[in-house]
């Protein structure tokens, strides 16, 4: 009867408004909800108020108002894990975005291999961190690694991959990089996919080179994918933690590894500081919901081609 | 004859049933894996066997992190992760201190089993000395000198000295002879320890890190000069890779655990470590001295009493000198009570030139690892703070001076 009556006041089905409204959608969104008051919400807050006392996971926490977040301004550590986590970000993120677009117009070329192309870009993407962290530290290893191999191999002196502060964030970023490009690689392909092919072939016949077709017509209507990628990416990495635990490089040599997400974890369940590691998770989350804001304004007024 | 072959056979998967429900079941939580882990299970496997009240299951952690983790977990939710832990001798102090762990003490047969121990595990488990004991030792080793005598030979030398005041012209030696660096040091502080203690310092001392007293600082100093003469390299947070480069000959000695000597004799196989891997005792500065590390076990708070009772039945089984003695030859521990070493066969093991003697010559000079809970992230920090002065070469007194200011506020 509810659903007639609407529909003969010609009302939008799916429109809110008013109490009335609410209340009768209620039941339906009712175990969603719950699941996510219990799962989501209800840590969230208790991260908040966590962040405002002295917890140690060993004793009732005492309310502290804001010491942890005066000592976040004020703890080098935290200034230093900053740095090294957004220059970890940007670079990832950049990287996904350049290698992963570019390997996106390989896979896009029809060939002999392309099913094989497709699926040795993507393979890493289902490689577990653990795994992914394994086959480097191997790669990796001073010891007749194959990189110190090549190194040696073409007259260079073998690298301590992960033990020099010069290296070890590099390093981190090769690998997160691995993980992350087939991922990247099949959103820029079905963005590829999905802008129209007479676009490029007009502008073919217009007389534009392969590279003015697709600098001038296909990476600008790339624009939508690309934003999403950037942001994806850009948020992943700042909550990148498991890497660093996996690699058993404790967020050195000297901090150079340090990203937050590791610099929150070893305060939380290593230093008993869970008041101070719940301030940072905030700070965290303020970062992220910035993020997330400029990524909505940076793509509510893009121009789609449809 | 059939029915009544059934009836038997049903009463006896009943019976065996009924036998198997009157075992206590307690879960021990450990942290150590590969082949020690496996030693681990072996063991809690020949417990189960041994007897027909109490039933171990051993659960692994990942890490000593990771039983830390699940401990933590378990004191949130209120209800113990396990009924038996394996904590780093650095991690139990401040669940002690928060009240999450069992007094020991209080439980029948400790008082004889404690008086058995050696005097510096009792001192490890009782720092205060107020008689409350919250961990009962485990697995403990100190550091030894692994060097490599060919490297060695063409320098001149049979063995490393046993002074620390002479490795800088010994390192000069070495590597003037093999082109190799001597010492391979680590920033994480458990050799450092060892060294500062052998020269008369400490740690921690009025509630506050004591490195930048000068007993501390020579040791660092001295150190520091190795490195910057290019004698010494630092290896701090690849030991497996630091093993790799003593094995292949890349560096002449390195200071690692005593019971580090299965698995590099593993990294190096046999015939390579008879004749690349020689042991010797823990370098001094004014009198022997060193550290002992690994990990003991505790029953949390909030275990039910009858698998509070199991779990230290299987805690005493394991300080039995029989049992001490099973899993020292696997592990090359050293043996936590005494009584160990009146065994024969643990004199035929010393002899057996397993390298364990030195452990066990260290033992009466060794001394439990700083208890102080802020010790725990004062590490991190000396880590980070020693890589600094070696890797960034920074001045050694303001970085420590630095050091011992910044960590203040863990000790209060």
């Amino acid at each position: 009867m509810e659903v007639a009556r609407t529909f003969g006041k010609a009302r939008p089905v799916a429109k809110f408004s008013g109490v009335g409204r609410f209340l009768d959608v209620l039941p339906y969104l009712l175990p969603a909800l719950l699941v996510f008051t219990v799962f989501e919400y209800y840590p969230l807050l208790r991260v908040i108020y966590l962040s405002f006392t002295d917890a140690d996971l060993l004793r009732a926490p005492n309310w502290v108002g804001l010491e942890n977040y005066q000592q976040i301004f004020t703890r080098r550590e935290f200034h230093n894990s900053l740095v090294v986590t957004t220059i970890f970000a940007v670079s990832v993120t950049l990287l996904l975005v350049g290698l992963g677009m570019a390997l996106a117009f390989l896979m896009n070329v029809k060939t002999r291999f392309q099913s094989f192309l497709r699926g040795a870009i993507f393979a890493p993407t289902v490689v577990s961190v653990t795994a992914s962290a394994l086959i480097w530290l191997h790669m990796m290893n001073p010891n007749g690694g194959p990189l110190n191999a090549i190194l040696q191999a073409l007259g260079f002196e073998g690298v301590r991959w992960l033990a020099h502060p010069q290296t070890a964030l590099a390093s981190v970023i090769l690998i997160a990089v691995w993980m992350g490009v087939g991922l990247s690689a099949v959103i820029f392909l079905a963005g590829l996919q999905g802008i129209p092919r007479e676009l490029e072939e007009a502008a073919r016949v217009d007389g534009a080179s392969p590279w003015q077709a697709a600098t001038r017509i296909t990476i600008p209507l790339l624009a939508p994918t690309t934003m999403v990628v950037f942001f994806l990416a850009l948020m992943g990495t700042f909550r990148s933690y498991g890497l660093i635990l996996v690699l058993n490089t404790d967020g050195g040599p000297v901090g150079s590894t340090n990203l937050l997400g590791w610099y929150i974890y070893q305060n939380a369940f290593q230093f008993f500081q869970m008041g101070y590691a719940s301030a940072l998770s905030v700070v965290l989350l303020l970062l992220l919901l910035f993020l997330a804001w400029v990524q909505f304004k940076a793509t509510e007024g893009r121009v789609h081609y449809q | 004859m059939k029915r009544f072959l059934m009836a038997i056979g049903m009463l006896m998967v009943i019976g065996s049933a009924a036998l198997a429900q009157q075992r206590t079941e307690i879960t021990l939580m450990y942290g150590l894996g590969g082949r020690l882990g496996e030693i681990i299970r072996e063991t809690v496997d020949r417990f189960n066997q041994s007897q027909n009240q109490v039933k171990v299951r051993a659960e692994f952690a990942n890490s000593y992190d990771g039983v830390l983790q699940r401990a933590l977990a378990g004191i949130a939710a209120g209800q113990p992760a396990a009924d038996l832990l394996q904590l780093e001798v650095a991690l139990w102090p401040r669940l002690a201190e928060a009240n999450h762990l069992l007094d020991l003490s209080t439980l029948p047969g400790f008082r004889q089993m404690f008086d058995g121990f050696w005097p510096v595990f009792r001192r490890q488990v009782d720092p205060d000395g107020d008689g409350r004991v919250f961990v009962s030792p485990w697995n403990n080793s100190n550091p030894v000198a692994y060097y490599n005598p060919e490297l060695l030979r063409r320098a001149g030398f049979d063995a490393p000295p046993r002074r620390w005041t002479e490795f800088p012209e010994f390192a000069r030696k070495v590597k003037a002879a093999t082109g190799v660096p001597a010492l391979a040091l680590s920033s994480f502080p458990w050799v450092l320890e060892g060294a500062i203690f052998s020269n008369g310092g400490e740690m921690v001392r009025n509630h506050h890190l004591a490195l930048n007293e000068p007993r501390a600082l020579e040791v660092i100093n001295l150190w520091t000069s190795m490195i910057r003469e290019g004698t010494a390299v630092i290896r701090a947070r690849e030991l497996g890779t630091a093993q790799q480069d003593f094995i292949a000959g890349r560096v002449a000695v390195m200071f690692l655990s005593v019971a580090s000597r299965p698995g590099l004799k593993a990294l190096a196989g046999e015939e390579r470590f008879r004749t690349q891997v020689r042991v010797a005792r823990f370098p001094y500065f004014r009198a022997p001295a060193v550290p002992v590390g690994g990990a003991t076990l505790a029953i949390p708070r909030g275990v039910p009493e009858e698998r509070v009772r199991a779990a230290w039945t299987f805690i005493q089984w394991l300080n039995t000198p029989e049992q001490q003695l099973a899993f020292i030859r696997e592990t090359n521990w050293v043996p936590i009570a005494r009584a160990t070493n009146d065994l024969p066969a643990f004199q035929r093991f010393l002899l057996s030139k397993q390298g364990l003697g030195y452990g066990m010559l260290q033992l009466p000079t060794a001394r439990p690892r700083p208890t102080e809970s802020g010790y725990l992230q004062a590490m991190t920090e000396i880590n980070r703070t020693l890589e600094d002065i070696w890797i960034n070469n920074r001045p050694v007194e303001a970085s420590i001076n630095d050091l011992v200011n910044r960590t203040a506020n863990l000790f209060r």
